[in-house]
């Protein structure tokens, strides 16, 4: 059995401004050329289709295309909502589109829809589990007090799978859509507000493959049989040092090898950082060998602002996205105001300061005199 | 100031009573408050600020306009908050002023704005202000700075973004306790106008100095005077050399004048010598003349007395005429202590006569009323004569009735008695009969048993009868069937029984057949006797007659007995009344009989006393003859006048004789007197008055003037002395008093941020920038995030102008561009987010400063739609981080994308109908 397993496609997704639906079109024509290619027997798309509940019309339409595209190709196709999706959006029509094997799951009602297939070892079962939230479980079985109890991801997951009674003696494959445990995150993920949303990797064990969206970066949790295929195109400078890839897996036998292997994706415009002086990067000499129409994020070390930087720069790298300086300035503007300062300074001394710099001399004795006789009657009345 | 609890009724759109428990969003974080528009929203944040600040949050919001239009005029419209600050949980409920219908009667009231706190530990403050105070104490911050700081009120946020320094420093001061700075800077300016003020009235003085000064008396220098007190500020030197050289001048003056005078004064005083002795002369001429005027006066006196004194003599004789009265009447005192006794006998007679009178009147009464009562007892007694006769006889009649009635009785006794036998006749004869036929009874059962029996002997002669014994009756042994005894045949000792039985049933009737005989007998005696009463008292043969008749009889006989009874009583009582009266009316006798006397007697008595009166009074008749007064005492009060007369006339005699005395002295003293004069008249020297008079006159005229000269001459010296000692004086305090005010108002000056030419920035302004940066310091660690790295915020060094104060105006950098700007050419969005991170900053460093304002909610109203959706995720990520644990972030807004991204939610939804509807929803 051989499958395909993409996700966090975020059609529609506008990054520092630039609408990158050009780029995902391509992206999406390189991932159906390579399906026509392997023709593997299902494309698992775990979640994260859009970027927003309502996306624009044209991210809608791409999808389409996308998914004709694909359902041209024979394979089955298996497509769970994620957190940015609509859930019910998302799933329109999908019970007419399963008699034609493709497979949309949006919502959660305590029933998840299981594909069957078929190879010369038996059976697998392809298990789709949208992003769910405890309140979503717990919605589902308002009269179950197990689940009612539910407040955490993983306690809400676990009783999911629980419920989908799993044959353990068949193969079995989850498509789902959470954060889980030990998994490194990206700037362009968004954290739930709130913090603890992870799910814990054990609840995964009784499948022989978890097909995990949400995480952009592609990465193993534990071992490959549970894994983050990644986003297809970066779409944050945080992911600028990862090589984005679609997932093809092989599934063995029940208890056999199954083979993971990624399959690198080579996007229009590349992301990444460019560091320097605006001198420096302003020069012939540097910009002539590299890519110059890629997103950039360029970053000056100069110490003063350069006057129409931005301007300059654009003329040379048009699609430049973020300017960053790293200088003096902005390595202090991190740090936090300490509590020195005023704070230990008295009131005498404050005085004393603010006269000189204001007449440009000291006060002579009999000022200070006076001024501190005062300031003792002033602070004093406070007290 | 976390809210933990919120209710709103009738406020805004909500109508119904809502209650929203805030506890439950936690203590940090963010929760959304979403909702169509129009829905409500704004207006949970109004009410969290209403209930604190009795205003809304946002300008242009009034909280009299806040009653819900869906509400009743019945329905009240409150808001009610339950907050925690400071671990402490307190309770507000606050009304803004509404309209709504009496509570008795028709038509609509005004109900004011109230509000009640409640404050841990159970004191309640009630009042609107009071409570606005109070909180303002509590969370240590008033509206302006809670709008400022926590509640980004929609539309509002670019304000706390571009308001000036003016306001900032408002709100520093109160954020950060700069305000004894402040204090500083007015005490200062304070010292300074006082060291002004004090050099103000020191160069009055000095003027008013000057002033005193006085230089009239010479010309040149009054000149210079002038001059000098038409400047400004005149030099010392030049007064103190002025007034040196007009002492000096004055003195001089003074000395020639103290001469010129000296001489003035003695040419006066020779001029008044001649004078007075030409007065002298004049006078003595007048002596002289008024002398010999009065010669002839005193003549004339002397012979008036004269004569007066002569006609003394008739005074004389009077009063020897005087005197023999006196004696006259000093002889006859005998006789009038007679007439005294006299009249004391007469009146003493006068008095026994009335009380005599008085007895005998008494006696004549009392004799009237025994009279009265004697002649009653004999009219009583003859009443009486006859009543023993009357009661005799009635004795007899009630004898007599008695009698009849006891016949009567016994009539009736004896026809009961009969009855009553007749009863018991028949009862006898009743039982008698039944006794009779309980016998015959018995008998006929006798009978029946002995038949029985006799039957039955067969059968017992059977019983006994043995087979093979021969039959008693037929002699048979054989008996095939013997007779049987029958079932209840009696037995010969139960016929015995019976034949008793039988026996003692027949003495019984008998037994009863005697008594009842024995009764009838009785019967029929009685019978006849009451028949025989029966005809004789009451003429009827029939018992039941006779009782009827008796029984009538009776009766009436009972009734004439009563009254006979009573009748009795009465005629009793007249009898022993009768023995009574006859020692009462030998009684009566006795006593008419002395009272008789007894007038008689007194009668006598006042005949001779009135006798002897008369003879007294003839008595005093007689001696009065002789007498001129009626008493002693008139005479005696005579002498005593006679006495007052005689020393009058001598009196008047002495004064005459002195008179004359006097009269002819005077003449003598006079004629000593003229030759006295005319010696001095002669010797005297005559001089020319007028000229005396004239030189005199113009002596004193001089001299006046000189006088005058003197004096102003004096004042003025002593002025210019005045003068001069009080402006050295001044000099002296002027010069400590300009030190002073180099001293400290430069203080002032620097303090309050006033030095000409300088940027105004004052002392507290000064210490607020440190603040303000680390303010703006923390407000661009947000600004950058969110920016993407564009823009940050600085503090703008150079004031627009140098006539406002400045210090804390706010630019923006732009480090795409590399420029900075004014915070105003930021775009709505750009804006937004400027001023919440500027908020977060200002709210992030008041926590972090030793101020304690403790700040655990914000609420931010709208804005986030003006943000593009990665704006809009930079934003909250912000406001997440932000929040952490501590801090509650409330935000408002529609975007559809808060909804999915943000758990903890206010839902409001609107009915156009019923008003609003909020609940918490924790997903």
């Amino acid at each position: 059995m051989k499958f395909i397993h993409l996700a966090d496609l975020h059609i529609g997704k506008r990054v520092n401004e630039f609408s990158m639906i050009d780029d995902q079109r391509y992206i999406l024509e390189q991932i159906t050329e390579k399906v026509k290619e392997d023709k593997p027997e299902a494309v698992l798309i775990a979640g994260d289709v859009y970027d927003k509940p309502l996306p624009p019309a044209e991210a809608v339409k791409l999808f389409d295309d996308f998914i004709s595209a694909l359902a041209d190709t024979g394979t089955d196709v298996m497509v769970i909502s994620g957190n940015h999706d609509s859930a019910e959006r998302l799933s329109f029509g999908s019970r007419i589109m399963d008699k034609r094997g493709i497979h949309f799951v949006g919502g959660y009602d305590g029933e998840t829809h299981k594909v069957t297939l078929k190879d010369e070892y038996g059976c697998v079962n392809f298990y789709m589990l949208p992003f769910i939230k405890p309140v979503h479980v717990r919605s589902a079985f308002p009269d179950d007090e197990e689940a009612q109890n539910l407040s955490t991801f993983t306690e809400a997951v676990d009783f999911a799978i629980k419920k989908m009674d799993v044959d353990t003696s068949e193969r079995n494959v989850l498509i789902a859509h959470q954060f889980v445990t030990g998994g490194e995150r990206s700037e362009s993920e968004e954290i739930s507000v709130g913090g603890l949303d992870n799910v814990d990797a054990e609840v995964f064990s009784t499948f022989d493959y978890t097909a995990l969206g949400h995480l952009h970066g592609p990465q193993n949790i534990g071992n490959e049989t549970i894994r983050y295929s990644g986003s297809p195109l970066k779409y944050s400078f945080s992911e600028v040092t990862q090589h984005k890839s679609i997932t093809e897996v092989k599934l063995g036998k029940k208890g056999g090898k199954s083979a993971v292997e990624s399959l690198v994706l080579e996007p229009i415009h590349d992301m990444k950082e460019l560091k320097g002086s605006f001198y420096k990067l302003t020069n012939n000499d540097y910009f002539k060998d590299i890519k110059t129409d890629d997103y950039i994020r360029i970053i000056l070390t100069d110490e003063e602002d350069v006057i129409g930087a931005l301007q300059s720069l654009r003329a040379i790298y048009p699609n430049i996205m973020r300017l960053d300086y790293d200088n003096e300035r902005t390595r202090s503007t991190m740090i936090l105001p300490d509590t020195e300062g005023n704070d230990l300074r008295t009131p005498l001394e404050i005085f004393e300061s603010f006269y000189e710099s204001q007449n440009g001399k000291a006060m002579d004795d009999e000022q200070t005199e006076i001024v501190s006789e005062l300031i003792g009657k002033v602070w004093g009345a406070d007290k | 100031m976390r809210p933990l609890r919120l209710c709103i009724t009738g406020f805004g759109p909500y109508k119904e009573k809502t209650e929203l428990d805030l506890a439950s969003l936690g203590k940090g974080g963010l929760y959304l408050v979403t909702g169509d528009t129009g829905a409500g929203k704004t207006y949970i944040f109004d009410a969290i600020t209403f209930a604190l600040y009795g205003e809304m949050s946002g300008s242009g919001r009034e909280a009299k306009t806040a009653r819900s239009q869906y509400s009743d005029p019945g329905e009240i419209t409150e808001v009610e908050l339950d907050f925690e600050y400071q671990g402490k949980t307190y309770h507000v409920v606050r009304n803004p002023e509404y309209i709504r219908a009496k509570k008795r009667g028709e038509g609509t009231a005004t109900e004011q704005p109230g509000a009640t706190l409640s404050l841990p530990g159970g004191r309640i403050v009630d009042g609107s202000s009071k409570v606005t105070e109070e909180i303002k104490q509590i969370l240590g911050i008033d509206r302006e700075q809670f709008r400022s700081i926590v509640m980004i009120a929609q539309g509002e946020f670019r304000e706390v973004l571009n308001s000036s320094t003016d306001e900032r420093i408002k709100l520093f001061r109160k954020l950060f306790n700069t305000e004894p700075y402040d204090r500083l800077a007015s005490e200062l300016g304070r010292m300074g106008k006082e060291v002004r003020e004090k050099y103000d009235r020191k160069m009055s003085d000095l003027r008013s100095a000057i002033g005193t000064a006085d230089c009239s008396f010479d010309e040149e220098l009054e000149t210079r005077l002038e001059a000098i007190k038409d400047t400004d500020t005149p030099s010392m030197e030049s007064i103190s050399s002025l007034l040196e050289d007009a002492i000096e001048v004055v003195t001089k003056k003074a000395e020639i004048n103290a001469k010129d005078l000296e001489k003035a004064e003695t040419e006066l005083t020779e001029a008044s010598n001649r004078l007075a002795l030409i007065d002298q002369y004049k006078e003595n001429l007048d002596f002289l003349e008024n002398a010999k005027n009065s010669i002839t006066g005193l003549d004339e006196k002397i012979k008036a007395t004269k004569k007066a004194l002569d006609d003394s003599e008739t005074d004389k004789k009077q009063i020897d005429k005087l005197k023999s009265e006196s004696a006259l009447i000093e002889g006859s005192m005998d006789s009038y202590d007679k007439l005294d006794a006299i009249v004391k006998e007469l009146d003493e007679t006068n008095t026994a006569l009335d009380e005599k009178t008085g007895k005998l009147e008494k006696a004549e009464a009392d004799k009237k009323t025994a009279e009265t009562l004697y002649s009653n007892l004999l009219k009583e007694k003859e009443d009486l004569r006859y009543s023993g006769e009357n009661l005799a006889r009635l004795r007899n009649e009630l004898e007599r009735t008695v009698n009849r009635i006891s016949i009567l009785e016994t009539l009736l006794n004896e026809i009961e008695k009969v009855k009553g036998l007749e009863v018991d006749l028949k009862k006898e004869q009743d039982e008698l009969k039944s006794l009779i036929d309980r016998a015959a009874k018995i008998d006929a059962e006798l009978t029946e048993m002995r038949t029985a029996y006799l039957r039955e002997q067969a059968g017992i002669l059977a019983s006994d009868m043995e087979e093979g014994e021969p039959c008693p009756v037929c002699g048979s042994k054989h008996h095939p069937e013997p007779a049987v005894i029958s079932e209840g045949a009696p037995t010969a000792a139960e016929i015995e029984i019976k034949e008793q039985e039988a026996k003692t049933a027949h003495d019984d009737a008998n037994e009863k057949s005697n008594s009842a005989n024995k009764i009838k007998g009785n019967l029929n005696a009685s019978l006849f006797s009451a028949k025989e009463i029966a005809l004789k008292e009451t003429g009827a043969d029939d018992l039941d007659e006779a009782k009827a008749i008796a029984v009538r009889d009776k009766a009436v006989l009972e009734e004439d007995l009563k009254k006979y009874r009573s009748d009795e009583k009465d005629l009793e009582k007249q009898s022993r009344r009768s023995e009574e009266i006859d020692p009462e009316l030998k009684k009566a006798k006795e006593d008419l009989d002395d009272l008789i006397k007894e007038t008689n007697e007194l009668n006598n008595d006042l005949t001779k006393l009135n006798a002897s009166a008369d003879g007294v009074k003839q008595r005093k008749i007689d001696i009065k003859k002789f007498l001129l007064f009626d008493s002693k005492t008139e005479a005696e009060e005579r002498i005593i006048e006679i006495e007052e007369e005689i020393k009058s006339k001598n009196d008047a005699i002495k004064k005459r004789s002195d008179a004359y005395n006097e009269a002819v002295a005077s003449k003598k003293a006079n004629d000593a007197r003229i030759e006295e004069l005319e010696k001095v008249v002669e010797g005297f020297k005559q001089d020319d008055e007028e000229e005396a008079r004239e030189a005199g006159y113009n002596a004193q005229q001089k001299k006046n003037s000189l006088n005058e000269l003197k004096i102003h001459l004096g004042t003025c010296k002593m002025a210019c002395n005045g003068s001069l000692s009080k402006i050295k004086e001044i000099e002296e305090d002027l010069i400590k008093i300009r030190k002073e005010h180099e001293v400290i108002d430069s203080l002032a000056r620097t303090a309050s941020g006033s030095l000409s030419g300088k940027e105004r920035i004052s002392l507290e302004t000064y210490v607020q920038t440190y603040y303000f940066d680390r303010v703006i310091k923390r407000a661009n660690r947000r600004l950058v995030m969110i920016s993407g790295g564009q823009y940050e915020f600085a503090r703008s060094d150079v004031s627009r102008d140098k006539r406002s104060h400045y210090g804390l105006d706010l630019e923006v950098v732009d480090h795409y561009g590399g420029s900075r700007r004014p915070v105003s050419t930021l775009s709505g969005g750009e804006s937004f987010i400027a001023s919440l991170s500027l908020a977060l900053g200002l709210s992030d460093e008041v926590q972090a400063s030793a101020g304690g304002i403790r700040l655990d909610a914000m609420f931010v109203d709208e804005g986030f739609g003006s943000l593009d959706s990665e704006t809009l995720e930079l934003a909250i990520r912000t406001l997440t981080e932000l929040s952490g644990d501590d801090l509650l972030v409330g935000i408002i807004s529609h975007v559809e994308a808060l909804r999915t991204r943000i758990d903890k939610q206010i839902v409001v939804t609107k009915d156009r109908a019923n008003g609003s509807k909020a609940s918490v929803f924790i997903l």
